[in-house]
């Protein structure tokens, strides 16, 4: 049972990253390699708060929203000016800095030797520190994010949003301010991004910069481009398909120190392919070709 | 003061390995019309070719060079026939190209680390004499590939500006459907392209591995590298690249010598942000009209 458990927790932390990049890519068009680091700074602002200065758990997750929300919009000022491919170019650059400072700035944030003990949630009176009620928890958090992603996809923030995706010259025409829709959106798909960080850091209770590197960003653009992008069906079927992917190569027998670089590889490949043959992913409305 | 320059010295060693990186980056993006990130890939493939042939195999070295230079080539190729060219019959946008090269790095990269793993290892070649400038010493190894590095941008310089595959391939960067139209095979120049340009990064991972041996994740650098010093240096002069990579180089060294290595690529990506807002056609543009862009 713990089994499931732990299959549910995967799911719903990626399917919350790849509603984040949704918001960016599906509905706002933007490319983003960089979406990992604000799943890291979530992560971080978290846990730095819980295990140096002993905040509650409500506390520190609201301060790391709040912080990568700021961080995300300061982001999207700079970077949301670029086109097509400087955009990407400039989201990749963000994705080595912001991971460099993560892995480097060892008095702020431990470095490469990480942070350790860091605790289960408890809000108010209830405490989630068994497996069980974590997945509970983040289930919860899972379908408030993704009401969210829904209701926004739905709103006429969200249509002017798509409009500005598919032709921000005509959007601009009709007088609505294209590249203060993209920073917004942006920052806002930074802070949901966090949340997923906010869960991880205490579900794994130990957290370090390698698990917010390219490779990450890139699984994370792996969620939305293969399954889907522009809705809210598609990030979750991508985190299903792509959490169960690996379970399903559990039964190849390889030794276990190669696993990681196996699933990097059958990502790529699937990634590539998907672009070449159905760029609209699984159950996408909108195509990156 | 004396070790600034030594670490100068070194930056200077380094940007001469990143300017057959650049420069080979700029022949590929500019004629097959893609942006090259599994240029990185290319370097290690190059890298951990080199180490086979000279480790378990016992090649000579400038044997194992040539070897490395073909595996290397072949594989861009191979990149060009099997992932560039179908999506560019789809008409796809550059945006799926580049996300496409970045997803074939990380599918290369890994497939290498399988085979080798991940740790970066040595080649223990170096040991022999250095030269000694005043304070600052050169290893061997660095001299030997400033020499080759310098030799290789000139026969390329040459091979770009008085050859006539130069001029296919200058004509097919600076407007493709009129060279279709002149008769010029469009597709084969683009795979020359490719092989050309990962042969001269196939030179640099050589230089870089006889110096400090190959690491597996070093591509990824590598590629960072390629794309800043293009954009500092500028793709419309033919030695722009060049000058953005000697610049990176000393830039690098600079920020060792200043602070730590370890935050030598967070310095060279925000370099990379503030010129793409600032210039992003690089130092060395020239001045053109405004429909020529």
């Amino acid at each position: 049972m713990t089994y499931f458990y732990y299959l549910l927790i995967g799911i719903c932390l990626y399917a919350i990253l790849g509603l984040s990049l949704n918001l960016a890519l599906g509905y706002g068009g933007m490319v983003s390699l960089c979406h990992a680091t604000f799943y890291g700074l979530g992560a971080y602002t978290s846990s730095l708060l819980l295990v140096k200065y002993h905040w509650s758990f409500f506390a520190s997750a609201a301060a790391a929203l709040l912080l990568t929300l700021a961080v995300g919009y300061v982001i999207a000022i700079t970077v949301t000016g670029f086109e097509g491919d400087s955009f990407v170019l400039a989201t990749l650059a963000v994705q080595v800095v912001v991971n460099s400072i993560l892995n480097n700035w060892t008095s702020v944030t431990f470095g490469p030797y990480g942070i350790s003990g860091i605790p289960r949630p408890t809000i108010l009176y209830w405490e989630f520190s068994s497996i069980r009620r974590f997945a509970g928890l983040t289930a919860i958090v899972t379908l408030l994010v993704w009401l969210f992603a829904w209701r926004i996809g739905n709103s006429p923030y969200g249509r002017t949003l798509k409009a500005v995706r598919d032709d921000h010259i005509a959007a601009s025409s009709l007088g609505k301010n294209a590249v203060d829709f993209r920073r917004t959106a942006f920052a806002v798909s930074a802070g949901v991004a966090s949340i997923a960080g906010v869960l991880y850091a205490s579900y794994a209770s130990y957290i370090d910069a390698t698990s917010f590197d390219l490779n990450e960003g890139l699984f994370i653009l792996c969620l939305v481009i293969i399954g889907g992008a522009g809705n809210v069906r598609g990030p979750v079927m991508g985190a299903i398909v792509l959490v169960l992917l690996p379970e399903a190569l559990r039964l190849i027998p390889i030794t276990a120190n190669v696993t990681a670089n196996l699933r990097e590889v059958v990502y790529g490949l699937l990634l590539i392919l998907m672009l070449r043959y159905r760029p609209s992913g699984i159950s996408g409305t909108y195509k990156l070709d | 003061m004396s070790e600034g320059y030594q670490f100068l010295a070194n930056g200077l060693c380094k940007g001469a390995a990143y300017a057959l990186l650049a420069v080979g980056f700029a022949l590929i993006s500019a004629t097959a019309r893609v942006f090259h990130a599994a240029h990185g890939a290319i370097y290690t493939i190059a890298g951990c070719a080199f180490y086979v042939l000279v480790v378990p195999i016992g090649c000579p070295i400038i044997l194992a060079g040539l070897g490395a230079v073909l595996v290397a080539a072949s594989a861009g190729a191979a990149m060009e026939a099997l992932v560039y060219r179908p999506l560019r019959r789809r008409s796809a946008s550059t945006l799926a190209i580049m996300i496409s090269s970045v997803a074939l790095y990380a599918v290369v990269v890994n497939s290498l680390a399988m085979i080798g793993g991940n740790q970066a290892r040595d080649l223990h070649l170096s040991g022999r004499p250095a030269l000694h400038l005043g304070n600052v010493i050169l290893s061997s190894s660095q001299i030997t590939g400033c020499t080759i590095s310098l030799v290789v941008i000139g026969i390329y310089w040459l091979f770009s500006q008085k050859t006539r595959l130069g001029a296919l391939c200058r004509a097919v960067a600076d407007n493709d459907l009129l060279a279709t139209s002149l008769g010029v095979p469009v597709e084969r120049v683009r795979t020359l392209a490719l092989v050309a340009g990962s042969a001269l990064a196939a030179i640099a991972a050589i230089i870089t591995a006889v110096d400090v041996g190959v690491d597996p994740q070093a591509g990824f650098q590598a590629f960072i590298v390629s794309a800043v010093a293009c954009i500092i240096g500028g793709v419309q002069r033919p030695l722009g690249p060049v000058g953005g990579a000697i610049l990176v180089g000393v830039l690098q060294g600079l920020v060792s010598w200043r602070t730590s290595t370890k935050w030598e690529s967070a310095v060279t990506s925000t370099l990379l942000i503030a010129f793409l807002f600032a210039r992003p056609q690089g130092l060395f543009a020239m001045t053109r009209r405004v429909g020529e862009e």
